[in-house]
């Protein structure tokens, strides 16, 4: 059991050699400071092929170098255009729901998607990984580059998550939120469409800043919906990536591509929006109490996100307990996106 | 178990909860099932929450809402039973009390015997598509220290 969990270490330490090989091996390296959920993070990319796809989704987030040691550093090589292969651990599925080890120390975390092997020590806060060939990634795989493992390093960081869309209009954002199929990629989609900053449809970090202050940050500039959504997007539709593979069963639409002016990196959190699907009469925003609120929020990212604990829901409580909640009646029409547009023009308290 | 003399305390890190407005939420992360505790069921959950005795329990409610301790321990123990047998609670792991980041809940009279209402729309959505992958428990149920920045 320990020979097989150490061999987690031995292949974090394998990728980290084969990086500095592929360093060395002639091709381009493309250096990129962002901002995940608030920190710093420094990426360094050998192969302008895979830095110009790799870093899409993150284009947002870029930053001017930082004078500080960044939170997380990510290394990244690209075999085609290095030859530097590594053979990915055959213990790892990526076709698999859970295709993650972790070494016996609890100290490196290892994924496998389709294209990507990745190895993070949680210690060093390093993240090393080798891409085949960028073209042949999955959609989700090339629209949230890494995902686990950076939400893994988040985790340590203490940066919780919420399981929500966000969009904003300007400065002021709210959270959508929705089990999986549940529509809120769709509304951030419409409201991207419609004018509105997008800023995440699925997942987004917080921090709280003061007492009824927290900020929201967007983790990926990639939407993702299934092929009915795409009717309610026809602005958006054309520029879709359908799903090739067994393992995608949403399009991509790389909003980096087709919205980058939409694109925020940050918001404050102003509204928690839960969308219903009713026919049943009544006014089409209500405010909402804390109590829903808190189990929208909690459920939703409770039982999605592998990395939630009680920290989690101490931090989805204070959200819950300061940010104001509304239900968003859907009948259909296309309003939604001008009422959240409205909501969050309108200041408003947590008073309920 | 022996509930009469052990320790108690909630099934953490497989159950998460949290007190709202004086109402106790707790959600299983395996099974997907969520649960609600008011009244002096939330202060049963508080004191769970802080690894108290069944006794020291009973002493508490019955003090917080004015009653004798003869009054409130049948219900007392019987929401005691039902959280075991849910899989919400379990020995405590530590020879006193703790402090926890939580308020104590208000106390809002008459005294009513506390129960345990069980939600399980999430667990029959989620039947098919377990939420937590148990492969990751073991990191994720104690951060590396020194960690946070």
């Amino acid at each position: 059991m320990t020979d097989g969990l150490d061999r987690v270490r031995r292949g974090y330490e394998s990728a980290t050699a084969r990086f500095h090989t592929a360093l060395a091996s002639g091709a381009a390296v493309v250096s990129q400071t962002c901002v995940i959920g608030g920190r710093t993070v420094q990426v360094r990319i050998v192969g302008p092929q895979l830095a110009e796809q790799f870093l899409g989704p993150w284009q947002h987030l870029r930053t001017p170098q930082a004078a500080v040691p960044p939170s997380l550093s990510i290394d990244v090589w690209h075999r085609a255009e290095t030859g530097i292969d590594l053979e990915a651990p055959s213990t790892l599925d990526p076709l698999s729901r859970f295709p993650y080890e972790v070494s016996a120390d609890d100290r490196c975390f290892a994924l496998r998607q389709p294209e990507t092997t990745a190895w993070l020590d949680r210690g060093a806060r390093h993240l090393v990984a080798m891409v085949g060939d960028v073209g042949r990634r999955a959609l989700y795989e090339a629209g949230r580059p890494l995902e686990m493992a950076v939400l893994v390093w988040l985790r340590d960081a203490g940066i919780p998550l919420v399981h929500a869309a966000f969009v904003s209009v300007g400065d002021a954002g709210a959270l959508i939120l929705g089990q999986s199929g549940s529509g809120k990629s769709t509304l951030a989609g419409e409201c991207a469409a419609e004018g509105l900053a997008f800023l995440g449809d699925d997942k987004v970090a917080f921090v709280r800043h003061g007492v009824g202050d927290f900020v929201g940050f967007s983790l990926s500039a990639s939407l993702h919906v299934d092929r009915r959504s795409l009717e309610r997007l026809p602005h958006l539709a054309d520029a879709a990536l359908a799903p090739a593979r067994s393992l995608d069963d949403k399009y991509r639409i790389p909003l980096e591509q087709v919205a980058a002016a939409h694109l925020r990196p940050d918001a404050r959190i102003r509204a928690i929006v839960m969308p219903t699907l009713t026919r049943q009469a009544g006014a089409p925003l209500e405010p909402a109490s804390r109590r829903s609120a808190l189990l929208a929020l909690s459920l939703s990212t409770m039982l999605s996100l592998p990395t939630a604990r009680q920290h989690s829901l101490d931090a989805l409580a204070a959200l819950a307990t300061a940010i104001p909640a509304y239900s968003l009646r859907l009948r259909g029409e296309h309003t939604a996106p001008a009422l959240v547009a409205e909501l969050l023009a309108t200041p408003r308290t947590a008073d309920r | 178990m022996n509930l009469a003399t052990d320790r108690l305390q909630a099934n953490e890190p497989d159950i998460a909860s949290r007190i709202m407005d004086g109402e106790a939420i707790l959600i299983n992360l395996q099974s997907g099932a969520y649960y609600s505790l008011r009244g002096a069921g939330a202060l049963v959950w508080h004191l769970l929450r802080r690894h108290q005795t069944r006794d020291a329990i009973v002493h508490d409610v019955a003090g917080a809402f004015g009653e004798s301790a003869s009054t409130v321990q049948a219900g007392v123990n019987e929401l005691l039973g039902t959280l075991v047998a849910e899989g919400l609670v379990r020995v405590s792991d530590r020879p006193e009390p703790v402090t926890i980041d939580e308020e104590r809940p208000p106390v809002a009279l008459p005294y009513q015997t506390p129960a345990l209402e069980k939600f399980t729309d999430m667990e029959e959505l989620l039947a098919l598509d377990p939420p937590t992958p148990g492969a990751l428990d073991g990191l994720m149920r104690q951060p590396l220290t020194g960690r946070r920045d």
